[in-house]
């Protein structure tokens, strides 16, 4: 039990008393965050920039709830996706806000809210739900072709969720939650005893699933994954959210490495695993990949990981903290209370960059 | 692992479109708080601020005496009022009640300013409890009689030269008027307020996250420093009187009653846990370091340390508020309650 308590500190806190982090600006100046949020006063969505120090550069309102945003590369261009069961998609200039575009999901498809573009910028994938049969499938869009649908794959699992890039630069990873919902049934999972969620690897030239991870036996319908994060050398680490009838201290972290067959769980202390409450919101490394962060609003804590050995260095908490995004020098974190904090695992404690009393900041937030 | 009901209501209420909310009895809660915290606290402020007097009244018969009675009665009733302190509404928020008490943080240094001058222009008069209780509010309360009692040349029965009162007599009024505020206060608690039982329980939750920020951003780091600035161990609370560990370790002694009445039976969960640890955790950090923490901010490590608890301070309060804010349904987040 004293192991746990001291889990707060060290590494947070006291135990890297020694270790003297350079100094370093939280981020290089002009960095600018992306994040969804909803305007507490007037109950509207919006997709809102912000710069390094958490101030609002630009707010747009959105059609619904938004949830993730993609970035083009070469573009000063992101597209914000819909919160699940969405079915709009905004084109906006990162600089300005200005809408350039609204994509609408095609009939018999709703979005998951997450997408990823092609490393040249051409093509993006986005995360559907093909809601007559419950297929997950990924849409392609041709940005050049002012976003037409030119196809989809075949995600290889139900509820496809967050997409990435892989660094080899043509792989995309899904994680795919296994929840199979319907719009005209809201959020409500339909197959609790068949979810067989799974990590999938696509090949995003061909659509070929080169690879799937599922989870073992008493995992297989209970942990829906949902959000990711990939290393430089390949390692995906994926944050998994609790489905099963009651919690029963199943780590919900857990990192799948280049070449492995197998979800490889994180460890950490029971109270603190215990404390997440079955449910991670979003995944996010620091820049030099040395430390992995998964955020649970539902404990109110941002638990850390140093990588590649995966090892457990503490937790930060944050009351409704969700939105993780990799800064300069460590994590820019947001929560449903407007709280804009930066926190570095190795330094002492945290900065309030700026608390936004009307603004709820939703699950994500990226650096654009 | 112990499967509990708590547990298994909560996993229910994340699929369920409309979670299942058990209302808390706010009542039940609010009187528990009333009864077993508040009027104990003010009680016993009172009963201390009492034996002040006395105290006062015979260290003074005896030319000071340096304080010899004074200062071991400051003690009990700076105990008793660093308890108190985290209840800021009700019949303390009016009248100034709370900052009459105890004028702090002073971030304009008003305490001393205005003590030098209630000293030299202030009249028997001013020193009767109407009068007194009009003063600056710098002057009324308990940081002033520490400076009054530490500082030299301490408690002396007649004015010093160029002064209208002794130290002595206005030391008598502060006792007084702490007295008769903690009395005031007091009787109002006997009472059961009017008003709803959630809205009453939303005030103790706010006093004791406003007491938490107010232990961890001002008692601690603020006289910590930081990376780039040096500790300034004369910002700590009741530094003089060497007590400022004291305070924050009967704070935190404070809060952590104050937020087990608050969660009431709700304590099979994984965040009252994790709650009580960091409790424990603070509590145990602190354990080395007495007797004061300018000492422990003048050796090497101090600062340091003292930003640390701070830290655990500010974590401990953001899992008190992910706890009650779900347990009594107060202001709900945004993320945690619907999911991706």
């Amino acid at each position: 039990m004293a192991t746990d308590r001291r889990q707060f500190l060290t590494g947070l806190a006291a135990g890297c008393v020694a270790a003297a982090l350079p100094r370093v600006p939280l981020a290089a100046p002009g960095v600018r965050y992306l994040t969804a949020a909803r305007n507490a006063a007037d109950g509207g969505y919006l997709s809102a920039a912000l710069d390094a120090a958490g101030g609002i550069l630009w707010e747009r309102a959105l059609p619904a709830r938004g949830h993730d945003a993609a970035v083009r590369p070469g573009h000063d261009i992101c597209v914000v996706m819909a919160r699940r069961p969405g079915r709009f998609a905004c084109v906006l200039d990162i600089s300005t806000g200005r809408l350039l575009q609204k994509i609408d999901a095609i009939d018999g498809r709703h979005f998951y809210g997450h997408a990823v573009f092609s490393p040249d910028g051409r093509f993006m994938f986005a995360t559907e739900n093909a809601f007559e049969t419950g297929a997950g499938v990924i849409g392609v869009y041709d940005a050049d072709a002012g976003y037409r649908r030119v196809g989809e794959y075949a995600s290889g699992a139900m509820d496809p969720h967050q997409i990435a890039l892989m660094p080899d630069g043509h792989s995309l990873v899904v994680a795919n939650g296994g929840i199979r919902t319907h719009p005209d049934r809201g959020r409500e999972t339909l197959n609790p005893d068949e979810m067989h969620p799974a990590l999938t690897y696509i090949d995003m030239r061909s659509g070929a699933l080169l690879a799937r991870i599922g989870l073992d036996g008493k995992r297989e319908n209970k942990l829906s994954m949902h959000h990711l994060t990939v290393f430089a050398d390949g390692t995906v680490a994926v944050g998994c959210q609790d489905q099963g009838p009651v919690a029963d201290g199943l780590p919900v972290v857990f990192v799948h490495r280049p070449g492995g067959t197998k979800a490889e769980f994180l460890e950490m202390p029971a109270t603190m695993l215990a404390a997440l409450d079955g449910y991670c919101g979003s995944v996010s490394a620091t820049p030099d990949g040395g430390v992995l962060a998964v955020s649970s609003p539902k404990g109110g804590l941002v638990a850390f990981w140093s990588m590649p050995d995966t090892r457990f260095i503490g937790v930060h908490a944050l009351a409704d903290v969700c939105g993780l995004a990799t800064a300069a020098d460590g994590m820019l974190i947001t929560s449903g209370l407007g709280a804009v904090d930066a926190v570095t695992p190795g330094r002492l404690g945290r900065r309030r960059h700026a608390s936004h009393a009307d603004r709820q900041w939703d699950n994500h937030v990226r650096v654009v | 692992m112990r499967l509990s009901l708590p547990a298994l209501l909560l996993a229910a209420a994340v699929m369920l479109p409309l979670p299942v909310f058990a209302a808390p009895d706010y009542v039940k809660i609010a009187e528990r708080a009333r009864t077993e915290f508040v009027q104990p606290a003010y009680a016993d402020l009172a009963k201390t601020a009492k034996d002040l007097i006395a105290a006062i009244d015979g260290d003074c018969a005896k030319g000071g005496a340096k304080g010899a009675a004074s200062k071991p009665a400051f003690v009990g009733v700076m105990d008793a009022w660093q308890r108190a302190q985290p209840i800021r509404h009700g019949a303390v928020a009016m009248e100034n009640r709370h900052s009459r008490l105890q004028f702090w943080p002073d971030k304009r240094h008003r305490t001393g300013k205005h003590l030098s001058q209630f000293l030299a222009s202030g009249t028997p008069a001013a020193l009767m409890p109407e009068a007194f209780a009009d003063a600056s509010v710098a002057v009324q309360g308990l940081s002033a009689l520490e400076r009054l009692l530490f500082d030299e040349p301490g408690l002396a029965p007649s004015p010093s030269k160029g002064e209208g009162v002794s130290r002595c007599a206005l030391a008598r009024a502060i006792a007084v008027n702490v007295g008769a505020v903690a009395d005031a206060v007091a009787a109002s608690w006997r009472q059961a307020p009017d008003g709803d039982g959630k809205a009453r329980v939303g005030e103790l939750f706010k006093d004791l996250t406003t007491e938490m920020q107010l232990v961890a951003e001002y008692k601690l780091a603020l006289p910590a420093g930081s990376e780039d600035t040096p500790a300034r161990p004369a910002l700590a609370e009741s530094w003089r009187a060497g007590r400022s560990l004291r305070n924050v370790e009967l704070n935190l002694k404070a809060a952590k009653a104050v937020y087990e009445i608050l969660a009431a039976d709700a304590t099979d969960d994984a965040q009252h846990k994790l709650i009580e640890h960091q409790f424990g955790e603070a509590f145990d950090m602190m354990k080395g370091w007495r007797p004061s923490l300018k000492q422990l901010l003048e050796s090497p490590e101090g600062p340091l340390k003292a930003r640390a608890l701070g830290y655990v301070v500010t974590s401990l309060r953001e899992i008190v508020i992910v706890k009650l804010m779900r347990d009594l349904d107060l202001k709900l987040g945004f993320n945690s309650l619907d999911g991706d």
